[in-house]
């Protein structure tokens, strides 16, 4: 068996072992915290996931001989993988596995998507994307992605538990800080993400900054999450608005990968889909 | 749901006072407030959406001609609207220079509180402080204040000591910070603004063997901001000596480019090569390689068997197999004479589309041709595009396929030879004095947000009463002014520090 079909194959593996998580995670929201068995399995089987999928994007790079985030099937998956790990390190710390259902239903969307939709066979660059500055630019970008994920998840459960529901999650107030933590972590990655393309724009194209549709979008992620930052501590935007907030810069995200990348044509969309 | 409105949202914005300095003032206070910055900040995002999705001119002014000329009803409206400009538009200018003003507005007075801190003292601590977090009573052997106070003043807390009690205090670096990345936003907002008027751009399409010159007559395209000085370009020329370019041949991914390669001469001395991420430099100008096309070399006869045409011409790509589209012009003939030609470099016909490129090199090139003649309304004095062909005045006199090499003789007596293909490149010629500034806000910016949000702003608090007789207590508790900080972990962190024992404890969160 070749490399990279032995890495499509790891990534079908993570797409039903997530799937088989799923049912998994959702046992252990309805049950009381005291009967953790299946949550240990559940956090264990995530990092089964989060393995295979590294090595898959690690059997791509030897494949093709280059960092695996050449085209969009390649980014899809290693987004995925970056919202495993992300989750994966903040479980070392502290009992997230209530968040596993919310973090295991983007990643089997991504990873779908990836294999159904985005899927190309692995080959070498085109010349515009032989830069140092993809592995730093892109690599940052997948990073921030992964945590924004998870915020994007924590603000929708906020919004559900100041509602009232899914009464066995933590307060609505932890939820809440715990969420403004992650794009602490996040917001300044996702910074360095944008100046270092627009540093890889000037030395590839001349310009570094040129309202590009992709580089639009990454300036309203930017201005939307900066907006979030000030709505923690603005009076009467705390809460409720500031998670809408979040929701919105995750939209623009999510906007920016599949919409832009695909239907919108700019100097960027050498994607390869 | 009734919704209730607390006092405090209630005087959250109060009515603008009657009289003019007052409203001034009033506006002022409006204008810098954290809400309206936030709303600026959401309206910028907004703003700059409809710039994302139409063609912009900044980018290309021929799709923005073609979305009009497809969307004739609209277009006037999006025009006056600047919907084809957004970043240049007045409304995105006034929202952003309003943002600017609000930071600026904001900015200012922060540096000055800020500035007054380092002379003052953390305030005494409360009376009661056991309704604060992390408050801990612990009883003690062998510690006296004085040892607690030097403990913390080592590890960087600033202290305030009054009697049995002590307020210590850390974190002023998240301010500067936060007031480092301010000032660097507002910083990084001159550098592309100065970038904008002072820059210039071209793009220009060299043949084969041909050369440029670095004079505003030679580019195909060329645009400077409001305030750079044409005399003040640079004096250059080079020729283009040989390009070279490798598409993939495997079935994966067939037809992408894998490597191009342009080999130039500078100024008639040094050989150059230049690759698409590696721009050569003059004197701040730097030349980009931005892409590639053919050149397919025709020749012209007339009736008289006389040379009216003889030359290359760019071809401007249509796709990633290079269908190519070119027209020549000879104006000079009488009735005038026009060609519109495809050019595929690998042919093939295509039952739907009819002839078309299947790959990007000449593995099997041909020329695809209507000869035209009559009136090319090239005289009338506007200015035409010599990638367009106007045909409305002029009537078709045959079409024809060639193979490199071979010859069209047409039915009226004139013969038309492909000679060949050769390549053209094209560059972006490109000054941007402000890139080095925006690249210093950029850099303060990150390291400003860095202190900005990885430092938090706290206090702890220790309480020694006096006692008579038993082992002394002290009381210890803190206040974190953001609500991402556990101020346990500096709770604990000095008592660590201090050797003691733990007793109570409370508040510990799990997320
Ligand atoms: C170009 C416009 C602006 C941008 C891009 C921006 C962005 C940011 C970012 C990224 C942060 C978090 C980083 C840090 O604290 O160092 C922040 C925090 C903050 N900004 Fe702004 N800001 C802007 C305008 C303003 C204005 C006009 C004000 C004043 C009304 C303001 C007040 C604040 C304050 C008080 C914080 C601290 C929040 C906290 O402690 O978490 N900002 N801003």
């Amino acid at each position: 068996m070749s490399t990279n079909s032995l890495s499509n194959l790891l990534v079908y593996f993570a797409i039903f072992l997530s799937a088989f998580n799923l049912i998994l995670f959702s046992i252990t929201l309805s049950q009381s915290k005291k009967q953790s068995r299946v949550s240990n399995i559940a956090m264990a089987l995530t990092w089964l996931i989060g393995t295979f999928l590294a090595v898959a994007l690690i059997l791509r790079a030897v494949a093709a001989q280059r960092a695996p985030m050449g085209n969009m099937y390649e980014f899809a998956v290693a987004s995925a993988t970056a919202i495993i790990f992300a989750f994966l390190f903040i479980s070392i710390k502290k009992d997230i596995s209530w968040l596993g259902i919310f973090i295991i239903v983007p990643v089997i969307i991504l990873l779908g998507l990836a294999v159904i939709v985005l899927y190309t066979e692995s080959g070498p660059l085109v010349p515009a994307l032989k830069s140092s500055w993809l592995l730093i630019h892109v690599s940052s970008a997948i990073i921030s992605y992964g945590a924004f994920t998870i915020n994007f998840a924590l603000s929708i459960l906020y919004l559900l538990r100041v509602k009232g529901k899914l009464k066995s999650l933590p307060s609505p107030d932890r939820i809440d800080e715990f969420s403004y933590k992650v794009v602490l972590f996040a917001f300044p990655i996702w910074t360095f993400a944008v100046i270092s393309g627009a540093i890889w724009a000037e030395s590839a194209w001349g310009r570094y900054w040129g309202w590009d549709p992709k580089e639009t979008w990454a300036f309203i992620t930017w201005i939307i999450y900066a907006a979030y930052l000030h709505s923690r501590v603005t009076v009467g935007w705390k809460g409720t608005k500031a998670a809408w907030v979040s929701i919105f810069g995750y939209a623009a995200i999510v906007f920016n990968f599949f919409v832009i990348n695909i239907w919108v044509t700019g100097l960027h969309s050498y994607a390869g889909v | 749901m009734k919704k209730q409105i607390s006092a405090k949202q209630r005087t959250e914005t109060p009515l603008p006072p009657l009289d003019f300095a007052g409203f001034l003032r009033w506006t002022w206070r409006q204008l810098t407030s954290m809400n309206t910055a936030l709303l600026l900040l959401l309206l910028v995002a907004l703003a700059a959406i409809p710039g994302s999705l139409l063609p912009q001119r900044t980018a290309s002014i021929l799709k923005v001609n073609n979305w009009k000329n497809e969307n004739p009803s609209l277009a006037q409206i999006f025009d006056n609207l600047s919907l084809f400009d957004v970043y240049g538009s007045f409304w995105f200018s006034a929202i952003y220079i309003l943002l600017m003003i609000s930071l600026i507005g904001c900015v200012i007075p922060r540096l000055k509180v800020y500035w007054q801190s380092f002379n003052e003292q953390p305030q005494s601590p409360p009376i009661k402080i056991e309704r604060f977090e992390g408050y801990r009573k612990i009883q003690l052997t062998n510690t006296s204040l004085n040892k607690i106070e030097a403990e913390l003043k080592n590890s960087g807390w600033r202290i305030n000591r009054e009697g049995n009690g002590l307020t210590a205090e850390k974190g002023y670096a998240r301010e500067a910070g936060n007031l480092v990345f301010h000032a660097s936003m507002i910083f990084l907002t001159i550098a592309l603004a100065l970038g904008a008027l002072f820059s210039y751009r071209g793009t220009v399409i060299v043949k084969e063997g041909n050369g440029f010159a670095n004079t505003l007559t030679q580019y195909d395209d060329f645009r400077a901001g409001k305030l750079f000085n044409i005399e003040s370009m640079p004096n250059f020329f080079f020729t283009l000596n040989d390009f070279v370019v490798e598409f993939e041949r495997s079935i994966n991914q067939t037809g992408s480019p894998r490597k191009f390669e342009a080999d130039i001469t500078l100024n008639g001395k040094d050989d150059l090569m230049v690759l698409v991420n590696k721009p050569f430099n003059v004197a701040g100008t730097k030349i980009y390689l931005t892409g590639h096309g053919y050149a397919p070399r025709v020749e012209i006869l007339n009736q008289k068997q006389e040379i009216v045409y003889s030359d290359s011409i760019t071809f401007l790509p249509q796709d990633g197999n290079f269908t190519s589209t070119g027209v020549i012009k000879i104006p000079d003939e009488k009735p005038q004479l026009g060609i519109k030609a495809s050019f595929l470099p690998t042919a093939n016909i295509d039952p739907m589309n009819g002839p078309i490129s299947t790959f990007p090199a000449l593995d099997n090139p041909q020329l695809f041709m209507t000869l035209w003649q009559g009136d090319l309304g090239v005289n009338e004095g506007i200015a035409q595009s010599i990638y367009r062909l106007d045909t409305t005045k002029m009537t078709e006199l045959g079409i024809e396929e060639l193979k490199p090499g071979e010859t069209w003789k047409t039915e009226q007596g004139m013969e038309i030879k492909f000679l060949g293909v050769e390549q053209f490149a094209s560059f972006q010629v490109a000054y941007e004095p402000g890139r080095f500034l925006a690249l210093i806000g950029a850099t303060l910016a990150m390291l400003g947000m860095f202190f900005g949000l990885g430092i938090q702003r706290r206090k702890i608090w220790v309480l020694m009463p006096k006692v008579q007789n038993g082992p002394s207590v002290i009381e210890i508790a803190g206040l974190a002014k953001s609500d991402s900080h556990d101020i346990n972990k500096d709770i604990d962190k000095v008592l660590q520090k201090l050797g003691i024992i733990k007793i109570e404890k409370k508040g510990n969160r799990s997320i």
